[in-house]
């Protein structure tokens, strides 16, 4: 995958099976988010091809619902009109089922009371569930989440990976989740890519094998420390520096 | 322990400030009455106020028709340009080649004093209200256009993805996404355009229409009835004072969600 004239991946072979978790971790510039954006269809591949059960992907579509970051609210609209943005485009239901699917999703993620509130009106917290219940309304085949918790404070971030869980628990959906902390890979996902220097590619595929639901005294198991240490060193030789990776 | 209190010395009146504006304002009202009746300023150029007043109270009922005319004129140019000028402002905001390739054009308008533009107007569609209606199009569309422009380019990657990912069809990712998105500076540029239209269709008035109330300014000043001079264009200014109140609410309605 090349951008302009600078090549970004290269011989990246990677195989998700339905109802898989799997994280990303790497360093900034390693192509983490080229990737997803890849198999979001926002971007196409230079050469090379992606599918999803069997098909090549054409362009992004409601299947492969994204969760953004921070600012990809409307906010022009409330918090009901936003989630129904999921489905409306789609015209795969009438109004007034888009309204209550939308008033679910809504539920599931703990806002009912906000439904009809303005996204500056809240926190960053909420609003990522907003955004969470707006790519789950749209019933995607998979779950595409770029690094989706990383603008909020270390204890809401802990929150919303829980909430997180606790709602995927519910549908068990292929998730691809992105982001820079190896603590947070390992709480989340049964599988961790770990990606290095740009053009490295992939530099390990890692089994989590930690038992689920995953609660907090997962991150006392050895299991977890093992893989924390793992991961850290491996992005540490990938960045060359040596010393401990700066990861959260 | 002795218990201060402090008195602020008050005047026996006092003014307010929208007291003090109104009285600002009385004065040189005053001052023209005065200077009129008592013959300093011929009345030729400067009728006495109260009679400006009046005759453009009755105005309205002396030349209903100019006033309708101009009426729609305007309103037909409003509409021009607003549907026009966001319609184009998006498309040169979307499309990099359409915007290099008109870019020349959109700096021309700019730059170039509409009213040239009078004459051949004249000559293309003849006297009547064709000529201020599209001589209001074209004092105003630009701004319109220009901000528009500006602000569809300035709509977040993020938001545009957004509209992608979930489906938003042709003409579904301008209309729901781009132009919301970028609605605080189309409105920015309404507000301006609006008020170079009324110009423009005033001007078109004073040249080529047979009717209006740019016309009447025209017509009663070559008759030197300055009163109804007076008149008319207390009217224009009425109008130009309504629509730019009008606007200014509608840009506050469309702001209120804008985070801080």
């Amino acid at each position: 995958m090349a951008f302009a004239s600078r090549v970004v991946l290269s011989d990246l072979n990677l195989d998700i099976a339905d109802g898989d978790f799997i994280t990303i971790v790497g360093l900034s510039g390693c192509g983490k988010t080229t990737l997803l954006n890849l198999v979001a269809g926002l971007l196409q591949p230079t050469s090379g091809t992606i599918t999803v059960d069997g098909a090549p992907i054409k362009g992004p579509g409601p299947a492969r619902a994204v969760v953004f970051q921070d600012a990809a609210l409307l906010p022009w609209r409330t918090v009901l009109r936003n989630v129904e943005l999921g489905l409306e485009m789609q015209r795969r239901y009438p109004k007034d089922e888009v309204r209550e699917r939308a008033l679910r999703h809504i539920e599931m993620v703990g806002l009912k009371e906000f439904a009809n509130d303005y996204p500056h009106q809240l926190s960053g917290g909420m609003r990522q569930r907003v955004n969470l219940a707006r790519a789950l309304v749209a019933e995607p085949d998979v779950l595409l989440m770029d690094e989706p918790f990383a603008a909020l404070d270390a204890h809401t971030r802990e929150t919303m990976g829980d909430e997180l869980l606790r709602i995927w628990q519910q549908s068990r959906k292929t998730v691809l989740f992105i982001t820079h902390s190896a603590d947070e890979a390992i709480m989340l996902s049964d599988r961790i890519i770990a990606m290095g220097k740009p053009l490295h590619g992939i530099i390990a595929d890692l089994k989590v094998g930690l038992p689920r639901p995953r609660s907090v005294e997962i991150r006392g198991m050895p299991r977890f420390a093992e893989l924390s240490l793992q991961i850290r060193s491996l992005l540490a030789q990938a960045s060359g520096s040596g010393k401990g990776a700066s990861q959260p | 322990m002795a218990d201060v209190t402090a008195t602020a010395k008050t005047a026996p009146w006092t003014i307010s400030r929208t007291g003090v504006k109104l009285l600002g304002m009385m004065v040189p009202l005053l001052i023209w009455e005065v200077a009129s009746r008592s013959g300093l300023v011929n009345s030729v150029f400067l009728p006495p106020l109260t009679r400006a007043l009046l005759s453009a109270l009755v105005l309205p009922v002396e030349s209903p028709l100019d006033f309708l005319t101009t009426g729609a004129e305007i309103l037909v140019a409003l509409i021009v340009t607003g549907l026009g000028g966001v319609a184009i402002g998006v498309v040169l905001g979307r499309n990099e080649t359409i915007d290099a390739l008109l870019g020349g054009l959109i700096w021309f308008l700019y730059a170039a004093p509409v009213v040239v533009f009078t004459t051949l107007f004249i000559v293309l569609f003849g006297v009547g209200p064709t000529v201020p209606i599209c001589l209001g199009i074209l004092s105003g569309i630009i701004f319109v256009i220009a901000s528009t422009r500006d602000g569809v380019r300035e709509v977040g990657a993020e938001l545009i993805n957004v509209g992608r990912v979930f489906g938003a069809r042709r003409l579904e990712l301008p209309l729901k996404i781009i132009i919301p998105a970028a609605i605080p500076m189309i409105m920015a540029g309404l507000r301006v355009g609006v008020g170079r239209v009324l110009v423009g269709v005033i001007v078109g008035e004073f040249f080529a229409a047979g009717s209006g109330i740019g016309y009447l300014i025209v017509k009663y000043g070559n008759d030197l009835d300055s009163a109804r001079v007076y008149a008319s264009v207390l009217w224009v200014i009425v109008v130009s004072l309504v629509l730019n109140f009008v606007f200014a609410r509608i840009e506050r309605s469309f702001v209120t969600w804008r985070a801080v």
